[in-house]
């Protein structure tokens, strides 16, 4: 059952996460919440950001693979420790 | 790692998402660099194991935590958040950019307890909806009515200008000064009035007057939108005096310029904006309110 509290705490783990990987690149966050949020296409996404669809797709695949790693719990600790710029 | 370090795995990481899984693991043993090949080898994994709808709910909600309270930068739909403006008739009001259209916006987040009730809603939209219909050079234009994962918002025309509340606070303005300023808040009423558009709160803090002088009438109709909030109005139309009467600090610049029948909390028609109107018209040529009581129930005659 969530409670409001491991529902808050994912919240904070969730919003880290996001911090961390604009710091990868800005573009990322931006393109996974026009994705989510606004519910845009991968064309429509490419039109907003003024960016090719070819860039847009690869750096999508890489911010949606990144998230769901940093996401997943304990597992993958280890590379998050490199997950930010160094 | 460095950015080129990143851009590396990122282009890595694409081309093997081209390859079947069997490929993968041979493309991924022939990458050079070991921090490049662990990085691209972990995300690889993330996506293969993941159950799909489960992480992308935990995606959507990270990008849903940083929504709660809008940052600068921060994407609502195809808007980006600048800053923070103030607070209108509805809620909080940002300064945004439409990133599709490339103009400034004023985005107008409805309060998170209204958009629990889906009655309140669906007049909202119907109301919004009504008032986005209007186009007139003195009335505040709504370009959409938006939804961000749960979050409703009006994307409004951003107006630069200081409100007619603020030019009124030195005092009255001469009569050459009234009129302009006059005819075109009638002008925005008479249009509204004729597409049935009721502006309900009428008052200096939503009239704005740009640099070169145009008037522009704010939240038409959008007044009565977050009325009753708590409780369901009843009857349909009336706001609620006793609850409104409770948000004092709200409310009472309001009462200065609300009608008899509308203090009351009977239905409220054109007739209560014509009244307004007289009560702005007065306080600009005198400089003070013809009802300069405290309470909504002193102004009632």
């Amino acid at each position: 059952m969530p409670t409001p509290w491991n529902s808050l705490a994912r919240s904070i783990s969730s919003y880290e996460a996001m911090t961390r990987l604009a710091e990868i690149k800005p573009r990322y966050t931006q393109i996974v919440e026009l994705r989510y949020l606004a519910g845009l296409t991968i064309d429509e996404v490419s039109e907003v950001l003024k960016v090719s669809h070819a860039t847009i797709e690869r750096e999508w695949n890489f911010a949606r693979a990144w998230l769901r790693r940093e996401l997943q719990g304990e597992s993958h600790q280890s590379t998050k420790d490199r997950g930010g710029r160094t | 790692m460095t950015a080129d370090r990143w851009a590396e795995v990122e282009q890595l990481l694409h081309d093997a998402l081209q390859l079947t899984p069997e490929e993968r693991a041979a493309f991924v043993a022939n990458i050079g660099n070991a921090d490049v090949r662990a990085e691209v080898s972990s995300l690889l994994a993330a996506e293969g194991e993941s159950n799909e709808s489960i992480v992308d709910a935990v995606i959507g909600e990270a990008a849903q935590a940083v929504l709660d309270d809008p940052f600068p930068g921060q994407m609502l739909g195809h808007f980006q958040v600048i800053n923070p403006i103030g607070r209108g008739a509805m809620g909080e009001v940002y300064l945004a950019e439409d990133m599709k259209l490339g103009r400034q916006v004023a985005l107008k987040l409805l309060p998170r307890d209204f958009q629990q009730d889906n009655e309140r809603l669906r007049r909202f939209e119907q109301e919004a909806r009504a008032a986005a219909a209007l186009n007139h050079p003195n009335i505040m234009a709504i370009y959409e009515v938006g939804q961000s994962h749960g979050q409703r918002f009006i994307a409004a025309e951003h107006v630069e200008g200081e409100t007619l509340a603020e030019r009124l606070r030195q005092g009255a303005l001469p009569v050459e000064e009234v009129t302009p300023l006059g005819v075109q808040i009638a002008d925005a009423l008479a249009a509204a009035h004729e597409k049935g558009i009721v502006h309900r709160d009428l008052k200096p803090a939503n009239v704005k007057i740009k640099a070169d002088g145009t008037v522009k009438v704010l939240d038409f109709g959008l007044a009565k939108l977050t009325r009753g909030v708590t409780r369901r109005a009843s009857p349909e139309d009336s706001p609620l005096v006793a609850q409104q009467a409770t948000h004092a600090g709200v409310i009472t610049g309001t009462a200065a310029y609300m009608a008899p029948e509308q203090a009351r909390g009977k239905p409220v028609d054109k007739r209560a904006d014509i009244w307004a109107f007289g009560v702005v018209l007065y306080e600009m040529l005198t400089g003070k309110c013809p009802f300069q009581r405290e309470t909504m129930t002193d102004t009632t005659p």
